[in-house]
């Protein structure tokens, strides 16, 4: 079906070891598309490169409908231990956009020219403002409606290694996986 | 009893004018099932659609994950995402199987990960139902509505807002009321006349439960 359209990638796209990316994840863009240890891909996601590169860290989960867009040279960075959950959108210019350990709930949108610390949380639907950059361990509930959660990077890095170590033995059973193309 | 729900989707049609679709991007099973050609389904062996829903371009049905089963006339919008819920269960996570009752229709946008839902609701369009929410029979949840984890939506009720609260009861007859509309959307959705080159349902099932 959708997933048979998508050609194998002519993007320069390097998985590292222990990477769980599915095939039908799209992949676009001409430049080069870093996925770290451990990091889960659901299907029908997107990643763009498609002005530069895009670096994503380890041990992140990257759901369904997320897009992931560089719109500049710079290349764009998250972090590890990151969970970004259904219809999330990263948009805008590449630069450090994203911390460690930080939840990004049901279609919250990172804005151009927004970055976030680590351990921040961002309420489902909710979005920052323009050239905004979020302190660490910040919850977000709503526009203008937020407060402070310490230890809240060290709970979320938790939670993602655990589902991450579920996500690994559930996954491969029904998708087709990219392998590892890093030699080490 | 039934001659009077005949009378009533008669009426209603000529309210909704038919929805016409291109038979060759659709998939057409022996229940009665139209499945999108542009809908994603992970793990279709997991995935139960009991006859007559309809799901529309861009939705993923996460299969793979837990079992999904889906009831009669589910009519289930365009960019839904439905996939079942998680919890921390003995020190590990535990997948729970999802269950969709009859006559539930889900808007376009919608993110749905209860753990069950009743027969005869209605979800709006942009919800985002989060984890382990149950909705019970005849409910309806408004549009743009963000239901927060672990939700029990009664039965007979109306949700809505962000985050989303108790707004107000129902009649009883909106049991009637939501079937006939599931039943009037399934009906209206007609495959277009020039449509052509459809394959037969059984090759493109497997195909999509490929690995």
């Amino acid at each position: 079906m959708a997933a048979k359209t998508v050609a194998a990638p002519t993007v320069p796209f390097e998985v590292q070891k222990d990477a769980v990316v599915c095939q039908e994840a799209k992949v676009q863009g001409v430049h080069s598309i870093k996925v770290g240890q451990g990091t889960v891909i659901h299907p029908a996601s997107l990643i763009n490169a498609q002005a530069g590169p895009i670096v994503i860290g380890s041990f992140n989960i990257i759901e369904e409908q997320v897009e992931i867009v560089n719109s500049s040279e710079v290349p764009l960075v998250i972090g590890d231990h990151n969970m970004l959950e259904v219809g999330v959108k990263v948009l805008g210019e590449g630069g450090q956009r994203m911390g460690d350990g930080n939840l990004l709930e049901c279609r919250s949108v990172l804005p151009p020219g927004c970055s976030i610390g680590h351990g921040c949380t961002l309420g489902a639907c909710t979005s920052l403002e323009e050239g905004e950059v979020l302190s660490d361990e910040t919850v977000v509930v709503a526009p203008g409606l937020r407060h402070l959660e310490p230890g809240a990077r060290e709970a979320h890095v938790q939670a993602v290694s655990k589902f991450i170590e579920v996500l690994k033995e559930t996954l491969p059973r029904c998708h087709h996986l990219r392998k590892s193309n890093v030699k080490t | 009893m039934a001659e009077t729900a005949d009378d009533w989707s008669l009426a209603l049609d000529l309210e909704a004018p038919p929805i016409y679709y291109n038979k060759a991007d659709y998939i057409q099973t022996a229940s009665g099932n139209k499945v999108s050609r542009n809908s994603v389904l992970c793990g279709s062996q997991n995935i139960t659609l009991v006859g007559n829903s309809v799901i529309k371009p861009g939705t993923v049905l996460r299969g793979d994950l837990q079992l999904l089963k889906i009831g009669k006339h589910v009519i289930v919008g365009e960019n839904c995402v439905l996939r079942p819920s998680h919890k921390k269960y003995k020190g590990s996570i535990a997948f729970f199987p999802m269950t969709i009752g009859d006559h539930v229709t889900v808007g376009a946008g919608s993110v749905v990960c209860a753990a069950s839902i009743g027969s005869c609701v209605n979800i709006g369009e942009n919800c985002i139902i989060s984890k382990r929410c149950i909705l019970k029979d005849n409910s309806l949840v408004l549009p743009d509505t963000i239901l927060p984890p672990d939700t029990i939506v009664p039965p007979l009720t109306v949700f809505g807002g962000n985050p989303g609260v108790y707004l107000g009861d129902l009649p009883e007859s909106q049991l009637f009321v939501q079937k006939q509309h599931a039943i009037t959307e399934y009906k209206r959705f007609l495959p277009s006349q020039k449509g052509a080159g459809a394959t037969s349902p059984k090759s493109t099932k497997a195909k999509a439960a490929s690995p």
